[in-house]
């Protein structure tokens, strides 16, 4: 009987043991439950902007939703031409033909717009603020129908350019009356990689912003990367996902996003400075880079660029990952982007074409 | 080990199970109650105001005020799309049924969109 007494012992702590295992499960689940996400959107820069943020107490996730929507009505109001706001003004001395200094806040915008549309080849050209006020592609709403060819042709006599803005430190000179600046495919890239710097300084490392085609995310949503969707052209649908690394933006430009139908024709926002026409040869560029403002620029040189220049304008803007929808429908990938896309549907076979709303 | 202890190790092993659902399963916590495991949803986002779901397992008409006027949004079969905006080009309307997760629709002009959220929000963000 004795001999067995130990054992009976060890019997009876089992259970405490059991339950001190039970506990320790129990602190263990409670303690790796994730703090809420939160999400929040509004309706700015002629888009819909969302914000996620992860891993984020309840109080600092309102802070930064009340910071990051006032940063974009900011940006709003400040880098569109067709706004009261700095670039207007911009517009208005630059149109005077006299030197003068540049504010503060513009001048890194004008700057970074500058250089990347050198390295697109002029592909991306904030410069024809002019063309994309007669097309009517400034507006939520274009107008339906496309300008006269003679007001077209009298814009490009001298083809406006960035190159026309000569810069003396922080002062500038218009060159050509043709001009005038159009940060609509910048803007809204530099507002996204401000929102993110502005939540890394209040300490948020888990967050995505989205504005329409223009999208960075910082760190991952909980246990998971972040997760995202590229759109079809020509659909309401998904064309292909993939998961993000820790600092990452996706920039989609496409002939889809402000366009009107003319004669069965489709007429579309993203204008090539070469011509003054809406560009032909493809309808969706998307590219994956660090700082989105870059992308903005980049995925819209891509569509002017078309299947044929593509891949050279990308390399020369730093761009290694980035996909093409040419008007054929036909699907142009590079190599570092190709492994990390999962299609919804076959990319050999192109997208599908019978979507294309109808006049 | 008696039964007790196993009856103990098993009801721990069966709390862990049930404690992993509760707090990794569904929509790991969004407060914006996008997701129902049980039914597909969609996501309406009107200029101004916080976004709000529609379940889409039940047929109907919804109609939201936006900036410019009422968007009307059909909801049939599990499927919802616009029927009505006051917009000029109505590309929303012309963005046909939005059926599966990811698919997307805006009007811009009237600050009105819809998306649809699976029935486990796999997406985080759909770039368009």
């Amino acid at each position: 009987m004795q001999a067995r007494r130990p054992e009976r012992i060890a019997g009876r702590q089992a259970p405490s043991a059991a339950v001190l295992l039970l506990g320790a499960l129990v602190l263990t689940a409670c303690g790796a439950r994730p703090t809420p996400v939160h999400e929040f959107q509004f309706f700015a820069m002629g888009t819909l902007v969302e914000v996620t943020l992860a891993n984020v107490e309840n109080a600092p996730a309102q802070e930064a939703r009340h910071a990051i929507e006032g940063l974009f009505r900011r940006a709003e109001d400040d880098w569109d031409a067709w706004r009261p706001g700095a670039l207007a003004r911009f517009n208005r001395r630059l149109a005077g033909g006299r030197p003068f200094a540049v504010d503060a806040d513009l001048l890194p915008l004008l700057q970074g717009s500058s250089d990347a549309s050198r390295r697109s080849h002029g592909l991306f050209d904030p410069a024809i603020g002019r063309l994309t006020e007669l097309w009517g592609f400034h507006r939520d709403e274009p107008r339906g129908r496309p300008p006269e060819p003679e007001a077209i042709a009298a814009l490009m006599r001298r083809p406006p350019a960035m190159s026309d803005l000569r810069w003396n430190g922080r002062e500038v000179q218009g060159t050509n009356k043709a001009v005038q600046i159009d940060l609509g495919a910048y803007a809204k890239g530099y507002a996204v990689d401000l929102a993110i710097a502005h939540l890394r300084g209040v300490g948020i490392a888990n967050a995505l912003v989205n504005a329409g085609g223009d999208l960075r995310a910082i760190g991952r949503r909980g246990e998971r990367p972040w997760r995202i969707g590229i759109r079809q052209p020509r659909s309401a649908g998904v064309l292909a996902t993939l998961e993000l690394g820790e600092d990452e933006s996706v920039l989609t430009s496409g002939d889809y996003e402000r366009f009107f139908m003319y004669d069965g024709k489709r007429y579309h926002h993203i204008l090539d400075p070469r011509t003054g026409y809406p560009a032909q040869g493809a309808m969706a560029a998307t590219v994956i880079c660090r700082w989105a403002a870059e992308g903005d620029a980049a995925s819209t040189a891509l569509v002017v660029a078309g299947p044929t220049e593509w891949q050279a304008v990308a390399r020369d803007m730093g761009i290694g990952q980035a996909m093409l929808i040419d008007s054929l429908g036909r699907i142009h990938l590079t190599e570092a982007l190709r492994p990390r896309l999962r299609f919804t549907i076959d990319p050999e076979s192109g997208i599908p074409m019978d979507m294309d709303p109808k006049p | 080990m008696t039964v007790a202890d196993r009856w103990v190790v098993g009801a721990a092993l069966a709390l862990v199970a049930w404690l992993y659902v509760w707090s990794w399963g569904g929509s790991l916590g969004s407060d914006a109650g996008g997701s129902d495991a049980a039914g597909v949803v969609a996501e309406v986002v009107v200029a101004g105001l916080p976004g709000e779901t529609i379940d889409l397992g039940r047929d109907g008409e919804v109609e939201v005020q936006g900036r410019m006027g009422p968007s009307r949004l059909l909801v049939q079969d599990g499927r919802v799309r616009f029927t009505a905006s006051p917009c000029r080009n109505k590309q929303c309307i012309r963005s046909g049924w939005l059926a599966h997760e990811g698919d997307f629709a805006a009007c811009l002009p009237n600050g009105v969109a819809v998306e649809v959220l699976g029935p486990e929000r796999g997406l985080d963000a759909i770039n368009y």
